[in-house]
């Protein structure tokens, strides 16, 4: 058997207008739509997903795909991601998750550091 | 009389399938390959997340797009800073920041997302987020979604370049 991952990123922008009884939300006229990408991850090998609650730094090496999410409901716990080392950090508030394929080519890996502010809740798969 | 926009934001959304293939009895060059979930993994997963974006953003260029209604008289003193042409895509051939503005140069990014249009199988999109390492990877039709943390990530930071074939993108990149 061979493994493959699916992933799909989505984003609707929006901006908010005030009126008199009350403001509402439009889809942005910058942007005009909604934008979606879905494509089959480089990833050929799906490790087991973890969970647990962050204690200390999660190192993962050899990534080709990850999937992190801050399982948390509520609260302001959030979640960091550094990938390969890049120092640029993507936060993840509760409910929020990182899907991506890392590493510079079609081809290669890279590594992926989780740290967090507070003890958020967490799940992550790497993908190899 | 168009209104300014008094808030922005951005809902956004992920989507993963794990997946592992089996084969029918007849599969000989796998032309007959099924696909299920993957048995350790169990399920699909995803999240979703607001991010509360700047009202009066950098310059037009803080999206690609534009809206199939919008006039350019109506881009306000800002139009001329439009970075891509009016298709609403970027042609990728070489190191590209994502960024045309120098006054917003150190802003911190608090949304970024990158939509590869290329389709071949050689137009992979490489993106980084320090200005110089390239250590995330776009597949052809493929796309990227992040929260910046207000601080590490600036406009600067952020340059995409091709794999190996020119490709095109659409993105938004908001502080």
């Amino acid at each position: 058997m061979a493994d493959r991952i699916i992933y799909k990123n989505h984003c609707v922008p929006q901006e908010k207008l005030a009126f008199a009884g009350g403001d509402r939300w439009y889809q942005d006229s910058d942007c005009g739509r909604k934008l979606t990408g879905i494509a089959e991850s480089k990833s050929t090998s799906i490790n087991t997903p973890v969970t647990g609650t962050f204690s200390s730094t999660i190192s993962l090496s050899s990534v080709k795909f990850v999937h992190v999410k801050n399982t948390d409901t509520s609260g302001s716990d959030y979640l960091l991601v550094n990938v390969g080392s890049m120092g640029a950090l993507i936060k993840l508030l509760p409910g929020e998750s990182f899907s991506s394929d890392v590493g510079s080519t079609a081809s290669d890996s890279t590594t992926v550091a989780i740290t967090a502010s507070g003890t958020p809740d967490y799940e992550y798969i790497k993908g190899a | 009389m168009p209104s300014p926009a008094t808030a922005r934001r951005v809902v956004f959304s992920t989507h993963v399938s794990p997946q592992e293939s089996l084969s029918l009895e007849e599969n000989t060059s796998g032309e007959l390959t099924k696909y299920k979930i993957e048995g350790g993994a169990g399920r699909t997963y995803g999240g979703k997340g607001t991010v509360t974006t700047t009202a009066d953003q950098w310059g037009e260029a803080w999206t690609s797009m534009n809206h199939p209604l919008q006039y350019w008289q109506d881009m306000g003193s800002n139009w001329e800073d439009e970075g891509v042409g009016w298709t609403g895509t970027q042609t990728i051939s070489g190191a590209t920041s994502l960024n045309v503005d120098t006054a917003s140069a150190s802003a911190p990014v608090l949304f970024l997302y990158i939509r590869n249009l290329g389709t071949a199988s050689d137009q992979s999109l490489k993106v980084s987020l320090d200005g110089t390492n390239y250590k995330v990877c776009i597949p052809p039709k493929g796309s990227l979604s992040l929260r910046g943390d207000g601080t590490t990530l600036q406009m600067e930071d952020v340059k995409v370049n091709k794999v190996t074939s020119n490709t095109t993108i659409e993105f938004i990149i908001a502080k």
